[in-house]
């Protein structure tokens, strides 16, 4: 690697001030700060960048499966959540929410890695107001 | 980054998706998957070319208990692997 400059990279610096635990562990990984760096991806490829676009938003993701078994359920592979992570290969969601069959909605207890290239598609949504 | 040039932006992402799960040998993984067992918790041991070997601890099928499930990277619907973030939950 040269050490020139490069214009394509991108990383995601976050102001932490007003932040909970949750983002600014994840903010710590993302620009490579301190031990818990995995960092190994912080230069975005270009083609990847319309999902750093949407790092810190909340989206609504639906993967390539016709349907998904977890917990003896099926369920549609449609996930609600916040994008955390952002690397070449994979999106991170946290917290991550799936609607159930029985129109009950269940929160992941850790956060999810989607590989990019199963995504169909994604689009934005938020979590908060849809909630009754 | 600079993308070497001729090279897909699908094989990018499907490399760096390997060098992830590379970097998760050791780890405990939870992951789905369309097609089955659908489910599988268990530990990263290596990765070869497209495939990852994984020591299953709990997955929908108890056929699987501790066996080394060889398993294709692209067929992975969604994973999780435990670093410094939250730990896996055994639901049963």
């Amino acid at each position: 690697m040269s050490n020139s400059k490069n214009d394509i990279q991108v990383v995601y610096r976050k102001d932490l001030k007003h932040c909970h635990m949750q983002e600014v562990y994840w903010s710590k990984i993302s620009s490579g700060i301190g031990e818990i760096s995995t960092n190994h991806d912080a230069a975005i490829d270009p083609g990847n960048k319309l999902f750093q676009q949407v790092t810190g938003t909340e989206i609504m993701v639906t993967t390539r499966a016709n349907q998904l078994t977890f917990l003896g359920q099926q369920f549609r592979p449609i996930f609600y959540g916040k994008v955390v992570y952002v690397t070449n290969g994979y999106i991170t969601l946290d917290p991550v929410k799936v609607e159930l069959p029985d129109k009950t909605e269940y929160y992941f207890t850790t956060p999810l890695h989607f590989p990019i290239e199963r995504i169909s598609n994604f689009a934005p949504y938020r979590l908060k107001e849809r909630k009754k | 980054m600079k993308r070497e040039p001729n090279v897909p932006i699908a094989v990018i992402r499907q490399r760096a998706l390997y060098n992830a799960l590379r970097e998760a040998i050791g780890k405990r993984i939870f992951l789905l998957s369309a097609l089955f067992p659908f489910m599988i918790v268990g530990n990263v041991w290596s990765v070869k070319e497209d495939f990852v070997f994984i020591e299953v601890s709990s997955s929908q099928s108890k056929k699987l208990e501790n066996e080394m499930v060889r398993l294709k990277i692209d067929d992975i619907e969604v994973f999780y692997f435990e670093g410094d973030g939250p730990k896996i939950q055994t639901t049963s």
